[in-house]
Formats: structure tokens, C-alpha cells, sequence
């Protein structure tokens, strides 16, 4: 028989796992909720104690076989644990093939209460689900899973969207958005960010938000289509887009060549450093090291060819390398509009150049775009939130701009060059 | 009747283009890409982009008109107006700057000071050339920091110089960590009590070059960013003149 103390700490273990369990969590790792607990919505809570939330794949150099897991507790947790597997566990924590302590784990910068936890995954399995939970110091989030990027030659899909910084309404409703896309399509690969997440960069007051709300755009069924981030002049010289983001391309100098298969080139730049020097060079090594793909595009934030503001020093100084190596299209964000350009080569229009997508309408009050502008000439304008959805296959390369409302806005098409 | 201006002769001639090229450049560059004005008034201050526009628009015509006016000395009114918008365009461009806010009301400053200065009646002698000076301090001073600093669009532009590609990143920068000391230099000689006529007329020339770059960089189409900033040269150009040794009054 029970003595009365064992019994009141047996009750409140009892009460303790059972709040927990309500909360999405479970004092784990003894087993993991593979479904999300009734009454627990994504995108709601701001982050509270050790439960983990917030959670991000980020992709960088080498999306077939590497990915960085991160989320966010808000207190300081010691233990903090990726649980990894090929096969759904159901939640069960012993089941899975890999336990992988945090590669780093630190507060964020400037906030009292934020711990950041990143696991850095090496050595996977090209195009292949990967289930995972988060635990910190026992306690587990429920199963996600994400999908890595095929190395062969297959069609790809992908997102692409800039500017969610100032409408919080509306960047959760274009991350609702970019869930439903997710789940209207499984090959759905990754969602390319193009920078100006948050108004001040240095605020993490709303990043945190910023993070909360990204938990909208993961799958009912748990899937989170991994992130690619770009720098934006909101974030200019801030930390905290390499704390949230594990330091995307290298701590400051936020560019990197992405091969989302083996026939699709994603370069990312970086406009608020140098973009002249050595970020041209590695553009100029990049491109001729992959001058053979078949697809080949850039994402930076400032553009070179704006709807509404002044061109940035990229045209300068990519503009005539992104000409030089036959570039596809270039995703820019910024401006707060929707745009497509004609095909430029030289500064004019030239049916073999570079087209010029964007501009930035994930959460931002949009601008009326100065359609008068000579490079819109057989191009597009518009004015409404927004997302592209890119897909790139062996007979063509397609960029649709999607409305918050499903609607696609725009479709533009080209086929592959010689290369 | 209207007391005479503090600045007069070549120097006021000189002080009155600087404004006017302020206003013109400032007024160019609203139209065609929209201005930090625009910016706070639509995304900060949640004006509708209609009036946002609007109101810009005006002021843009409105400096126009202004600009030549500049150059007659009894038009003070229009002086004070330009100032005004002037200064407007350097407080939203600080508001909404994503480094370095502080450096951007002295960075403007010969743009918003250089048409107060011509404001100033003639029993304003001393204020008004210490305007001029303030002025000239704070663009280069404010500059110099944002070289040492490193700013990456001042290393873009001298990469981007005929030359600069074989320039190198880090020789630029290391070069623009020397433009930035120099800058501060200049920034201090200009207010020492006795005027340095050398260091005026380096401060003209560097302002001019500089602001010369700006469509070497970007082509004839920067012309507006190039117009802009050649107040950065002019009005040390005005402090020169006002230091002639020809002139009676060339003590401060
Ligand atoms: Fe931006």
C-alpha cells in the first residue's frame, strides 16, 4: 500500500504529465505525441518554459544531405535533443534511429528569456523523409518530418517570397497560405525566403512572433518544407538573422550556392555587405562551376530591376555576371509589389536574357508599382500579397505568382538554353 | 525693409547653388523612385498611399519652383521653405535607415543648412558662417564614420570605378579606412577657430569628386544621386570664397 506522501507525489506527477500532454508535450523522451494534441494550434503561443516551439528547417549549402533543425525554448534548458528517424516512430522516443544532441545552443541576443537550439544534420539521404521531434530536458515535441532534395534530375518545386515584416495579419495569412500549398503538393520541395522578416532586425520581440507565426506554415500531418533565408536590409548588420537562421552561408556574410537537384542552381546573395569583391567572385565561380545546369537562379533582397524604388548596387555588380553565365531569373523582394520584368540583356530588352521576379508581399502593405518603367514592357505589375511558386522540370521553367487567395496573378514560362 | 543677407558676393552665389541642387536632386529623386518622406509617411505612419504620394509629389514641384528662386537674395521665404522639406527628407531618411540612423541628419547636412544659412540677415555674420562650417564638419564627419565602419556600398563604389575591380576587397577597404580618417581630419580643421583656406577648398574638391562617383558608379542615370550631393562640395566652396584673402571680412 501507498504511503500518503508517495501518493500525492504520484497524483502530481500524474497532474504535471497530464498538463504537459495538454500542452503538446510529454515529459519525454518516453514517448512523443505523433499527432498534435487537441487544443494545441501552430502559430499560436509564444514559447513557455522548456517546451520546445518555434521550429525551423534551414536549408543552406548542401540540401540533399545536410539541414539544420532549430527551435526555441524560453527558458535555459541543458539537454537538448533531435530525435531522427527515416520511418515514423509514433512518438515513441526509443524507436528512433538517431538521438543528436544541439550543435549549439545559446540565448538569443537581446532577449532575457529566448534559447535558441540548433542541431546541424550531416550525411543524409538525398530525397528521402526525414521524421523528427525536439526534446529539451525531457521535454519532446510532437513528430515533424521534412523531405530532403533529390540529387538526380526531377522535377522541382519550390516557394519564393520576400517583405514579411510589417502586416502581421497579413504574413499569417500568406503562411496559411504557403501551408495549403504544402499540402496541396507533396513534392513540394522548400520555401525560399527573400529577406525583411521582422522591422527591426535587432528586436526580438518580433522575431519571436516572426518564428510563432512561421510554425503556421507546417503541415497538418507535420511536415515542414525547410527554409531558405536571405538577408533584407531590415536585418542589415543584426545578429539575431544568424542566431534564428544558424548563421545561413557563414556568420555576416549570408551567401551560398544551393543545388536543389542535379539540374537546379539557387544562388542566394547577400546586398547588405559588399556586393562587389568577393561576393562577386564567388557569384562569377559559382555560376562557371555550374555553367552546365540546366536551371540556374539567384534571390537577393534589393533589386537590380525595382517596381518602385531605385536599382541597388547588384546591377552594377551582378547584373553583368548574372549575363555573362546566361542566369535564368532572379528572385528580388523589397519593394512591396508584384513585378515580373521582361527578358534583359544589357540593360534592354533581349528575348535571351535575365527575367526578374518579385518583389516582396508575405506580410507588408503594398505598393502602387511604376508600370511605366521600360523593363515592363511585355512584363507584369501588381499590388497584392503574395508568393511564387517556381518549377523547374527538363522541358521548362515556370514561376507563377500566387494571391493570398489561392488565385494565381501571373504564369511566366521559358525553356531551357543551350547551355 | 529687408536687412541684408549674412552671405554675400561669390560665396552667396555659391551657397544658393549648393541649395538649389539640393532641391533639384532631392526633387528628382522623389519622383522617380519616391522618397524617404513617402516612406515614413505611408509605412510608419500609416498615411494612405494616395496622400503619402501626394503630398511628396507637391513638395517635389514645390522645390523645383524653388530652386532658382534660391539665387535672388530676397527670397528668404523660399529659402526657409526649402530648408524645411530638407530637413524633413534627412529626419525620415534617419527614421527609416537600417545602420547607422544617427550619422544620417549630419550626413544631410549641407543639404538642409546650406538654404538656412542664406536665410540669415547680414547682422547674422558670425551664426552663418559657423552654419557653413558645422555643415561641412557634420557631412564629413558623418561620412568618415561610416567609412571606418566600412561601408559596404562605399566599397562597392570603389570597386565599381573603372579601376576598381583589380582594387581588390580588402584593398578597398583598407583604402576606405584612409578616405574615412582623412574625412575625419578635414571634419575637425574645418571648425578650428582660425579659417584653413586649404582645408576648404580639399573639402570642395572631395565633395565634388564624390559626388562626381555617383554616375561613374551608376551611369547618366544617377545623375539625380550626383546632383544631390554636389552641395557637399559647394558649400566649403562658399567657405573659401568667404576666405579670400581679398575679402575684408575673412577672419572666421
Ligand atoms: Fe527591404
Amino acid at each position: 500500500m501507498l504511503k500518503k506522501p508517495s501518493l500525492l507525489a504520484t497524483l502530481a506527477v500524474l497532474a504535471v504529465a497530464a498538463a504537459a500532454a495538454a500542452l503538446g508535450v510529454v515529459t519525454a523522451p518516453k514517448t512523443l505525441n505523433a499527432e498534435q494534441p487537441a487544443g494545441v494550434v501552430l502559430g499560436e503561443k509564444a514559447p513557455e518554459g522548456a517546451t520546445p516551439a518555434q521550429w525551423r528547417v534551414i536549408w543552406t549549402s548542401n540540401p540533399a544531405t545536410s539541414a539544420t533543425v532549430s527551435w526555441t525554448t524560453a527558458t535555459r534548458t541543458r539537454d537538448n535533443l533531435l530525435l531522427l528517424d527515416t520511418q515514423p516512430r509514433g512518438g515513441k522516443a526509443a524507436e528512433y534511429a538517431v538521438k543528436q544532441a544541439a550543435t549549439e545552443s545559446y540565448q538569443y541576443t537581446g532577449s532575457d528569456e529566448l534559447w535558441v537550439h540548433h542541431v546541424r544534420l550531416a550525411d543524409l539521404k538525398p530525397a528521402t523523409k526525414y521524421y523528427f521531434a525536439t526534446a529539451s530536458d525531457g521535454r519532446a515535441s510532437r513528430e515533424f518530418y521534412f523531405t530532403t532534395a533529390p540529387e538526380d534530375d526531377v522535377p522541382v518545386r519550390f516557394l519564393y517570397g520576400g517583405d514579411s515584416r510589417s502586416d502581421r495579419d497579413a504574413r499569417r495569412l500568406m503562411n496559411r497560405r504557403i501551408r495549403t500549398l504544402a499540402e496541396e503538393d507533396p513534392g513540394l520541395l522548400c520555401f525560399v525566403h527573400g529577406g525583411d522578416y521582422v522591422h527591426d532586425g535587432d528586436k526580438m520581440d518580433q522575431w519571436t512572433e516572426w518564428m510563432t507565426d512561421h510554425e503556421l506554415t507546417i503541415c497538418a500531418d507535420g511536415r515542414v518544407l525547410p527554409i531558405v533565408p536571405t538577408r533584407g536590409n531590415h536585418e542589415s548588420g543584426d545578429v539575431q538573422l544568424d542566431q534564428v537562421f544558424d548563421n545561413p552561408g557563414g556568420k555576416g556574410l549570408n551567401y551560398f550556392a544551393t543545388r536543389l537537384s542535379s539540374q537546379v542552381l539557387l544562388v542566394t546573395l547577400d546586398t547588405e555587405i559588399s556586393a562587389g569583391g568577393e561576393q562577386a567572385e564567388f557569384l562569377r565561380r559559382t555560376l562557371k562551376d555550374n555553367a552546365k545546369c540546366r536551371w540556374q537562379l539567384a534571390n537577393y533582397h534589393r533589386p537590380a530591376y525595382p517596381a518602385v524604388k531605385e536599382p541597388s548596387v547588384a546591377k552594377q555588380h551582378w547584373v553583368p555576371i548574372f549575363e555573362e553565365f546566361n542566369l535564368d531569373c532572379a528572385l528580388e523582394s523589397d519593394g512591396h509589389t508584384i513585378k515580373r520584368t521582361c527578358a534583359i540583356r544589357a540593360d534592354k530588352p533581349a528575348d535571351d536574357g535575365v527575367v526578374y521576379i518579385g518583389e516582396g508581399g508575405l506580410g507588408v502593405k503594398q505598393r502602387t508599382p511604376e508600370n511605366d518603367r521600360w523593363y515592363f514592357k511585355d512584363g507584369v505589375t501588381g499590388a497584392n500579397h503574395h508568393v511564387q511558386r517556381v518549377t523547374a522540370d527538363k522541358d521548362s521553367l515556370k514561376v507563377e505568382t500566387i494571391l493570398h487567395n489561392g488565385k494565381v496573378f501571373d504564369t511566366w514560362q521559358r525553356s531551357p538554353r543551350k547551355r | 525693409m529687408m536687412p541684408p543677407p549674412a552671405i554675400h558676393g561669390p560665396a552667396r552665389t555659391a551657397l544658393a547653388a549648393a541649395a538649389a541642387v539640393a532641391c533639384v536632386g532631392t526633387a528628382v529623386r522623389q519622383l522617380l523612385y519616391g522618397g524617404p518622406v513617402f516612406s515614413w509617411l505611408y509605412f510608419e505612419a500609416d498615411w494612405t498611399e494616395f496622400w503619402a504620394l501626394r503630398i511628396e509629389r507637391g513638395a517635389s514641384f514645390a522645390l523645383l519652383a524653388l530652386a532658382p528662386l534660391l539665387f535672388w537674395p530676397r527670397a528668404r521665404a523660399a529659402a526657409a521653405l526649402a530648408s524645411a522639406w530638407l530637413f524633413a527628407v534627412a529626419l525620415c531618411t534617419s527614421a527609416l535607415a537600417a545602420r547607422h540612423e544617427v550619422l544620417q541628419l549630419p550626413a544631410q547636412a549641407t543639404r538642409w543648412l546650406a538654404p538656412l544659412a542664406l536665410v540669415l540677415p547680414l547682422t547674422a555674420r558670425l551664426p552663418a558662417r559657423w552654419l557653413l562650417r558645422v555643415a561641412a564638419a557634420a557631412v564629413f564627419a558623418a561620412h568618415g564614420v561610416e567609412a571606418l565602419l566600412g561601408e559596404p556600398l562605399f566599397v562597392d563604389y570603389l570597386l565599381g570605378l573603372p579601376a576598381g575591380s583589380t582594387l581588390g576587397q580588402k584593398w578597398a577597404e583598407a583604402l576606405l579606412r584612409l578616405i574615412g580618417g582623412v574625412d575625419l581630419l578635414a571634419a575637425a580643421c574645418i571648425l578650428l577657430p582660425k579659417p584653413i583656406r586649404l582645408c576648404a577648398a580639399w573639402m570642395a574638391l572631395w565633395g565634388l569628386a564624390t559626388a562626381t562617383l555617383r554616375v561613374v558608379f551608376g551611369g547618366w542615370g544617377a545623375w539625380p544621386e550626383t546632383v544631390v550631393r554636389l552641395a557637399n562640395g559647394l558649400v566649403p566652396l562658399a567657405l573659401w570664397l568667404l576666405w579670400s584673402p581679398r575679402q575684408k571680412d575673412a577672419s572666421c
